[in-house]
């Protein structure tokens, strides 16, 4: 009973709009600073999916901590539905999922997962955590601990865990880095269906544009540091998206056009092989 | 200018000063809770204490440092060389025996063997019995400082030396190079962050140690005149010497810090387990291996004694052989009284020293989680126990017997006192370890600080925890005998002291074994537990 | 990979190497090597304890005899014993109890000479409620360390007195515990702490356990039968100057204080400390046998004395400890 009322309260609050308005973060002072954002407008429609791209340590990942609250903008204004993000934070109603898997090494992968429940202050729920921890491939890794399993299998664990609290905003900085090809293309089709069926805003921070276009609703390409938006790209192709996707003709234009945006000029049959990493620049 | 642009320029300016004032205020507020610590000591011993020669006030102490400086110079300047020496040859020793070992990884079992023995051989015990084979002069002092520091930089750079990414390796032996080569491009240089933390630890222990030697009979030395200052009601003095020493401690320790800062050397992770060779799949190989290691470390110590002291052609007077302890305490006309006499003294310090030894780890790890949880405290604090931590116990012994009594009280206080500083720093240090991004994480959910200090925190600390319980047995043994010896006159400490005085080597000889025994035993209890909980707190520490 | 071509033995010899190394690193380049020079080990810390020997190496006395003489010092932890028995030292100044200790240790030692007549253990308390007779210390509590227990066993023996009555608080090297209260009394040498306190500003009396029956010979010259034998010449030539430093000593103890604290600038010296340690040492060292026959000197009675009092310390000793044959040779 206890379960079925707290569902029914969350999702009675549905996917927030989240808006990011003027925001600036420089770290350090006088001679130091160093401007890692600047002036980001951008607002995320509720139940969109949003990727972010652009070169390595442009400020991508700072701003995604700033929506979770684990950093404070220098100047501008972030409310995730209208409220302070902290205080969202608070009540357990956004998730985040990190370039690196951060699973507690003394708890079992169901444990790791079952933790975010426990910290988002809700009860208990076993079947959900089993049934996220197939969702990632985990069957019969339940009882092992991060040492035991493989990176990517603890990649794919702190991917459930992000999922078990019934968070209404999801942040995922690079999740699938440490994947390896042929699981990431298998999440990248099948996690959407997960969050999309729970009803979230999603953020995705990536360096895979085949990724990006394959799962959201818009790219937002950003420019070397002091981040900001250099393009703004609607992603209109329909879902559920699949795998035939990946050779059509629009989603080709897309990734050409992001790749553009991003400064890089391609031959146009690459993306086929895979995902397209953007090097490092620096 | 735009008048919206002056606006955000100026609003730039201001908070890019409040972030310098931000840190401005940070160092006064340590700097201020030293001056409050000083102002709350110069209260109690102007106040509270006037009638008894127990404390001194610090303006007193300044006055006698600037009133005595050529001659506490001079002390000093002999003690520093001595150490300078001993830390020399210490971590000299060390080093050629970690690449050796980390080389021939064969011998790895008994070299780590032989070297724990060492270093927990009782510095009381080995003192006189080092002045006796040198005759006058500076041998004592620097083997002492030398045998303090060896053991604190060995460790680590066998751990350091194998933190080396397996691809390097095989990218060398990809050009057909041998281990020397591999020793000489990689692991030296992946080892440096690992020998300049265990150097800024043994820079203090090298001068303990050189202290300790000043005590068998030395000329000049800080040691001399804290002895002498103490048998003649020389409160001022005392303090006097221990404020020099532990400051001079404190810089040693500083000033290697700031070498390796300024060779841009980073922290090493938290100090791991002793990686050993990974145990052979069959069962009786495994077994004798685990019987018959330890046997084998044992036959070679006690040859290495045999063999060393007739070599050095030892008077047997003195330097007793393990046959001659054997007959004393177990086959000898009187052995059984021996052995009496022998473990009634050990009951009398292990007493105090196990509780001692737990209270300070105790304390150790349960204030560092509470400093954890109030960043502000932890800022003043956190540097004065750094500083605390490289205080010799040996000159702070007789203050602190002054200040808790001459019962099991202060001795159990001293032994904690002892492990309580190093115990603090480490686990202060192992509290902001946590792996990867796990506090992030819980940051994300705005947990309670309690919840994170239980569920991410405190057991990510345990590495760092267990690590120093490793090495604080031998520093349980040695503050708790040199209090003995030198203030309570009780237990095993006293009777070593006092059995070289009345000739009976014999029973010096035994109590140095018993004792070694002890502490190997106790360290070796501690790995043990280590790798126990280890193994399901943080695996990768265990299996790397 | 390649395998190093180190082979079993070798790598053990490496490991035998790196201990030696751990083990004397110093040994090499601190070890004496000088062997004209004879060494005469002292008992303790370098004080006015030890003036004699520093007049007669100031002026010169043992130089005249050919002897170049190095004193070393002792300390707390620096046991006198073994350098003498090992040969590092030809002479040594211990207490006729420890040379008793280490003769039933195997070593053969003989006392030549006895620097104090009277043995320097003092009872020490503060003036109101002060020991001035063993009947005193009944119900007392007495701080002293816990190796000296036999001392005051033997003491209350010879003194009728009841130990258990006593109450006997470990304290070491220190005077504190009795300024401070802890304690009653304090057992500790007539010539150390007493001095301490009274310079100090610590008023506080005095009771020689020698006064009271407790005869054990202390500051004794020690040598081995060995080296009686085959270095007499410059046992006799070190004892001469000994003696003469002595006398020059119990002329003016001031002066000595004097030269004491300039000869070891480097130890803190108290220059009052130590005139008045000079002067209330004279009066353990002379007495109407060293009036008679000159400093060092022990008769038959004496060692009888001494042997019965170590027999209550729990020490057999014969007679045959002692060889007064230097002293003889000296004075006749």
């Amino acid at each position: 009973m206890i379960k079925n009322t707290g569902q029914s309260t969350t999702s009675e609050i549905g996917p927030p709009e989240v808006v990011i308005w003027a925001i600036n973060k420089t770290y350090g002072h006088g001679n130091n600073a160093v401007r890692a954002v600047s002036d980001v407008e951008l607002i995320l429609e509720p139940g969109s999916t949003t990727a972010l791209v652009g070169p390595s340590g442009c400020g991508k990942s700072t701003l995604l901590r700033m929506i979770a609250g684990l950093e404070e903008a220098s100047s501008g204004t972030i409310r995730i539905g209208g409220e302070m993000p902290h205080i969202v934070a608070r009540k357990g109603r956004l998730s985040v999922a990190f370039q690196d898997p951060s699973l507690l090494p003394w708890r079992t992968a169901a444990s790791n997962v079952a933790l975010a429940r426990r910290l988002a202050g809700l009860p208990k729920d076993p079947e959900k955590v089993q049934k996220l921890l197939s969702l990632v491939g985990l069957d019969g890794f339940e009882n092992k601990r991060p040492a035991e399993l493989s990176g990517g299998m603890r990649q794919r664990c702190a991917i459930a865990r992000c999922l078990a609290t019934d968070a209404r905003l999801l942040l995922l900085d690079e999740p699938f880095g440490a994947v390896d090809e042929m699981t990431r293309r298998r999440l990248n089709l099948e996690l959407p269906r997960v969050w999309e069926g729970q009803g979230t805003t999603t953020l995705l921070v990536t360096h895979s544009v085949t990724e990006a276009v394959l799962l959201s609703d818009r790219v937002i390409v950003m420019s070397h540091r002091p981040a900001h938006i250099s393009a703004d790209i609607p992603i209109l192709i329909e879902r559920p998206r699949r795998a035939s996707h990946l050779s059509s003709p629009e989603f080709v234009t897309l990734v050409t056009q992001i790749n553009t945006a991003l400064g890089i000029v391609d031959e146009p049959d690459e993306p086929d092989e895979g995902p397209f990493i953007v090097p490092e620049v620096r | 200018m735009t008048l919206g642009n002056t606006f955000l320029f100026l609003r730039n300016a201001i908070r890019l000063n409040f972030g310098q004032l931000r840190t401005f205020f940070g160092q006064l507020r340590t700097f201020f809770g030293l001056v409050a610590l000083l102002v709350v000591w110069e209260a109690i011993a102007r106040f509270a204490f006037t009638q008894f020669y127990i404390v001194a006030p610090p303006s007193a102490i300044v006055v006698r440092i600037i009133e005595d400086q050529a001659l506490f110079g001079r002390a000093l300047s002999t003690t520093i060389s001595e150490a300078l020496l001993g830390f020399l040859f210490g971590n000299l020793a060390a080093i050629v025996l970690a690449m050796i070992v980390v080389v021939v990884p064969r011998i790895e079992r008994l070299a780590q063997a032989i070297v724990l023995v060492v270093f927990c051989l009782p510095l009381v015990a080995t003192g006189p019995i080092l002045r006796v084979i040198y005759g006058p002069g500076w041998g004592p002092q620097i083997t002492l400082a030398a045998l303090s520091v060896y053991y604190t930089t060995f460790v680590p750079l066998v751990v350091g030396l194998r933190a080396v990414p397996p691809s390097w390796l095989d990218l060398i032996a990809s050009y057909g190079r041998g281990s020397w080569t591999v020793m000489i491009v990689v692991r030296v240089r992946a080892s440096l962050p690992y020998l300049i933390a265990s150097l800024k630890i043994a820079a203090p222990a090298a001068f303990l140690g050189a202290i300790v030697g000043e005590f068998t009979g030395a000329d000049r030395g800080i040691g001399v005149l804290s002895i002498q200052a103490m048998r003649t009601l020389d409160v001022d003095g005392t303090w006097a010497l221990a404020t020099i020493a532990s400051v001079v401690a404190i810089i040693g320790y500083i000033l290697v810090g700031w070498i390796g800062r300024a060779l841009s050397i980073g922290d090493p992770p938290v100090l791991l387990v002793t990686p050993m060779a990974k145990a052979p799949k069959n069962r009786w190989l495994k077994f004798s291996l685990m019987i018959g290691a330890p046997i084998l470390s044992i036959l070679v110590i006690l040859s290495l004694w045999q063999f060393s002291m007739d070599r050095l052609e030892l008077s047997r007077f003195f330097a007793k052989r393990p046959g001659d302890v054997w007959a004393y305490l177990v086959t000898g006309l009187h052995a059984a009284a021996n052995r009496d006499e022998l473990f009634s003294a050990l009951r009398e310090t292990l007493v105090v020293m196990v509780p001692g030894y737990l209270s300070g780890l105790a304390l150790g790890a349960g204030l560092a989680a509470v400093f954890c949880m109030l960043p502000a405290v932890e800022k003043i604090v956190s540097p004065i126990a750094i500083a605390l931590r490289s205080i010799p116990i040996v000159v702070t012994a007789p203050l602190l017997v002054m200040a808790t009594g001459r019962g099991s009280l202060g001795m159990v206080s001293i032994v904690a006192v002892m492990i309580f500083f190093p115990t603090l720093v480490s686990c202060l240090h192992g509290l902001r370890q946590a792996p990867g991004q796990v506090i992030d994480y819980f940051d994300s959910f705005r947990v309670p600080p309690l919840t994170k200090l239980f569920l991410a925190q405190v057991p990510s600390m345990f590495p760092s925890l267990f690590a120093s319980a490793r090495m604080a047995v031998p520093m349980a043994v040695l503050a708790a005998t040199v209090a003995e010896w030198l203030a309570t006159g009780t237990g095993i400490g006293n009777l070593m002291a006092l059995t070289s005085s009345t000739s009976n080597y014999n029973m010096l000889w035994s109590c140095v074994t018993v004792l070694t025994l002890v502490s190997v035993a106790g360290y070796s209890l501690v790995a043990m537990l280590e790798r126990l909980v280890l193994s399901r707190f943080a695996p990768e520490q265990v299996t790397i | 990979m390649k395998l190093l071509p180190i082979t079993r033995r070798e790598s053990l010899s490496f490991l035998a190497g790196a201990a030696a190394l751990i083990l004397t690193p110093a040994g090499l380049v601190f070890a004496k090597t000088n062997n004209t020079t004879i060494n005469f080990q002292l008992s303790w810390l370098p004080s006015v304890q030890f003036g004699g020997s520093y007049v007669a190496q100031e002026n010169g006395y043992w130089n005249d005899k050919g002897l170049d003489v190095s004193l070393v010092s002792g300390g707390p932890n620096a046991p006198v014993e073994p350098s003498v028995v090992v040969g590092t030292s030809l002479l040594g100044i211990t207490a006729a109890d420890y040379a008793s200790a280490a003769v039933a240790e195997g070593a053969p030692f003989k006392i030549i000479a006895v620097a104090m007549q009277k043995n320097p253990f003092t009872i020490a308390s503060l003036p109101g409620n002060s020991v001035n007779s063993p009947a005193d210390l009944v119900g007392k509590k007495i701080g002293m360390a816990v190796a000296n227990t036999p001392i005051l066993t033997a003491f209350c023996a010879l003194n009728n007195i009841d130990i258990n009555k006593i109450d006997i608080v470990p304290t070491q090297y220190d005077p504190a515990p009795l300024v401070n209260g802890e304690v009653d009394c304090l057992l500790c040498w007539l010539t150390d702490l007493p001095v301490a306190m009274t310079v100090a500003g610590v008023e506080n009396v005095t009771m020689l356990l020698a006064d009271y029956g407790y005869a054990v010979h202390s500051q004794t010259y020690i040598v081995t039968e060995n080296t009686l034998k085959t270095r007499r010449a410059e046992i006799i030539a070190l004892m001469k100057g000994e003696i003469q430093g002595w006398n020059t000593y119990f002329e003016d103890t001031d002066a000595v204080a004097e030269l004491t604290v300039a000869k070891f600038p480097d130890l803190g010296l108290d220059l009052e400390i130590q005139k008045l340690q000079a002067a209330k040492q004279v009066d353990l060292m002379s007495s109407a046998l060293t009036e008679k026959f000159g400093f060092g000197w022990f008769t038959d009675k004496t060692v009888a004395e001494n042997i019965a009092t170590l027999g209550l310390l729990g020490r057999e000793v014969s007679a045959d400890l002692w060889d007064r044959s230097i002293l003889d040779e000296i004075y006749s």
